[in-house]
């Protein structure tokens, strides 16, 4: 008999979930994940090397030698064109930001909406919000999500409220309310992964003002790695190894059998067989790792979507700062759809607290010197002036936005490594454009005297907000994996994290990552 | 760097971020340390364009009145040798400066938590 029913590949978002629920179920479970399980203390506060400005370096993995490829050149983890998320017990979700969305009922069917751009493969999914709204509930109830269901007009009315009350308003988030209203736009308070008030025996929220890209100092944000995962261990059925890379999953006769894991130390080779496996490596690494396993449907590794994120800035006539954490607190959900000529939308919301450094880079005007006594006098006296709201638009997937498996370039351990290569759709840079323009009428109904920023151009999308590229579908000639996102003919093998998004919706995707992956847990059970 | 290139460089850092009645400057705020670690580890491949750099505002520059450093430095943002590594340059003082207690505390910045 083998050792484990399961093997669970990558302890991030969905891996931990699937992890948590079938350890509890009374599964035997290996969960393989290639990073560390890394304390406050050892993700630490580099501002300049972290997982929201890694200039030189990322603070949650994954470490330089796990290198990708773009146009031919090997590239790290803290270079543009990575496409990183996290490599760590937690996945992106021991750093995130914690932004807890649930899609809505027109984000799963966005090709019977819009239609079909030339050239794009948007489509519907297989599954509803509605179907999926149980799992949602599930998440936000089991991790800890703070919010307002009653505030959530753009989406069916949810079963029961959030665990949490929503976190403190701020300055920033008074004002924007202003201005939206102003307007006549609804906001609502942005569902947050943090404790407000202490639960499960980790206290509240400090409002600190390191929490995107960081570890929380207190415990008080809610990730894989302090919830599902601790449940997943706590039953002594679940094993965890870090610092191991599943190589290949070996399939014979429409089933998979093992998975072969690299001891990324030493390098060594070794090889375990359950009844089920799951890959949740992230939307890069499972395609990846399906290719070198073998898997020859060609819609692996396609319609790598992620997330524009367009933007703008403005000065406002007085100070929005009282440096209370995280920082976002208001988002606005009017232009997600039903804007004329235009694909989907997007969500909007004030931002989380940057730091100096990336303020200075990411925040000022290009009209400003970089240099002398004007550029030191500009941040004196704006820095608390500045208001920032930017929103992911639902990318408009594209077959061509690809990840595939390098033939030349190798990681250290001799491994293949994930190629990119095309871009996103050019309708995402419309939807883009038009809700730049709406980040600026909202900043300028804030007061703003001076409004800067521009819309991103055409490029590839995938980042912390990869997904897509093993998507839902229930034609294996569209899709990579089935409705209950086992891949297709394949018996026993289950993709649970964001690959098998169809589409990225107009949000932050962790809680539709979760949901599905609650639900993938359930399937198994229910085998 | 020999300790005329060094001086030179701390010059430069101060004219990038000025002392003035509200913060220090970014030398005494740590840029200029900033940048020599830097030059040596993640910025290294930057080592020679400096000290060409340094070289080009020659041996007395740091002896020269601010005007006269602000216009030299002008001179060579202008040009066509220097004007990439100038802007990178300061970009990295900023950084030094901005991840500063000084360059945080002077935008209002206090660590919390
Ligand atoms: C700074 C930051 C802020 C963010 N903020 C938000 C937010 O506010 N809201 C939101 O919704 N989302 C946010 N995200 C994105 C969110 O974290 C991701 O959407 C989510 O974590 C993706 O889940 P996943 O399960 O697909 O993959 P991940 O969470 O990335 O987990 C995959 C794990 O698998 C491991 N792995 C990969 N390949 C292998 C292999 N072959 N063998 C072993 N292990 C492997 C990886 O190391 C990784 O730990 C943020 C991300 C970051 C980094
Ligand atoms: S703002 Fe700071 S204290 Fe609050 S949850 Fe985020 S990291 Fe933790």
């Amino acid at each position: 008999m083998a050792k484990y029913d399961v093997i669970i590949i990558g302890a991030g978002a969905g891996g931990g979930v699937v992890a948590g629920i079938l350890a509890e179920a009374g599964r035997r479970v290996l969960l393989l994940e290639r990073g560390r399980s890394e304390s406050f203390r050892e993700i630490g506060r580099d501002h300049l090397r972290n997982q929201r400005l890694s200039q030189y370096g990322v603070n949650a993995g994954p470490e330089p030698r796990h290198v990708r490829s773009v146009g031919g050149q090997a590239i790290r983890p803290n270079h543009w064109g990575y496409q990183n998320n996290a490599a760590i017990v937690g996945g992106g979700t021991r750093v995130y930001g914690g932004q807890a969305w649930r899609f809505m009922p027109t984000d799963f069917k966005m090709a019977s909406t819009y239609g079909v751009p030339d050239s794009s493969s948007l489509a519907d999914w297989p599954i509803t919000h509605e179907e999926l709204a149980p799992f949602y509930a599930k998440a936000e109830h089991e991790l800890g999500v703070a919010g307002d269901a009653s505030a959530m007009w753009h989406l069916p009315t949810y079963a029961a409220d959030y665990p949490m009350p929503p976190t403190l308003l701020n300055k920033q988030g008074a004002t924007v309310r202003k201005g939206a209203a102003a307007l006549g736009w609804r906001t609502l308070p942005v569902p947050l992964a943090v404790n407000t008030i202490p639960r499960d025996g980790r206290p509240a929220c400090i409002h600190c003002q390191h929490c995107v890209g960081f570890a929380c100092p207190v415990d008080a944000k809610n990730g894989t790695q302090n919830t599902l995962i601790p449940r997943a261990l706590m039953t002594g059925r679940c094993d965890l190894l870090t610092e191991v890379m599943a190589e290949k999953i070996t399939i014979r006769d429409g089933r998979a059998t093992s998975v072969t894991y690299i001891q990324l130390a030493t390098g060594e080779r070794i090889t375990e067989s359950a009844d089920i496996i799951v890959a949740a490596g992230g939307a890069v690494e499972t395609a990846r790792l399906l290719l070198l396993s073998g898997l020859e449907n060609d819609n692996i590794g396609r319609n790598l979507q992620g997330h524009y994120y367009p933007g703008a800035a403005g000065l406002l006539p007085e100070s929005i700062w009282d440096g209370i954490g995280p920082g976002v607190t208001t988002a606005m959900t009017e232009f997600n759809h039903g804007n004329e000529g235009i694909i989907g939308g997007g969500m909007l919301a004030d931002d989380f607290i940057p730091l100096p450094a990336s303020f200075w880079k990411g925040y000022t005007p290009s009209y400003i010197p970089r240099w002398g006594q004007k550029a030191k006098d500009w941040m004196r006296e704006n820095h608390q002036r500045v208001l920032k709201i930017m929103g992911p638009v639902q990318d408009i997937p594209s077959p061509n936005a690809r990840v595939s498996v390098d033939p030349d370039i190798r990681d250290a351990w001799g491994v293949p490594v994930a190629r990119f290569t095309g871009t996103t759709h050019p309708e995402t840079v419309r939807t883009s454009a038009f809700m730049h323009e709406k980040a600026k009428e909202w900043i300028r109904a804030c007061g703003a005297t001076e409004i800067w920023g521009d819309p991103p151009g055409l490029g590839l999308s995938g980042g912390q907000h990869q997904a897509g590229t093993c998507r839902m579908g229930d034609d294996p000639r569209t899709s990579v994996v089935d409705r209950d996102c086992r891949v297709h003919d394949i018996e026993n093998l289950y993709v649970g994290d964001g690959s098998i998004h169809v589409t990225n919706g107009g949000f932050n995707p962790f809680l539709t990552i979760m949901a599905l992956a609650y639900r993938t847990a359930e399937n198994i059970i229910n085998r | 760097m020999n300790p005329i290139e060094q001086n030179a460089l701390r010059a430069v850092v101060d004219r990038i971020i000025p002392p003035d009645e509200y913060a220090p400057g970014g030398s005494e705020a740590g840029a200029f340390d900033y940048l020599v670690t830097m030059l040596s580890g993640d910025l290294a491949q930057d080592a020679e364009n400096c000290r060409a750099f340094l070289t080009e505002l020659g041996s007395e520059f740091a002896t020269l009145p601010v005007e006269a450093q602000d216009t030299e430095l002008q001179r060579l943002a202008d040009s066509d040798m220097h004007r990439a590594f100038f802007r990178r340059l300061c970009e990295y003082a900023q950084e030094g400066f901005y991840t500063s207690p000084a360059g945080m505390k002077m935008i209002g910045w206090e660590i919390k938590g």
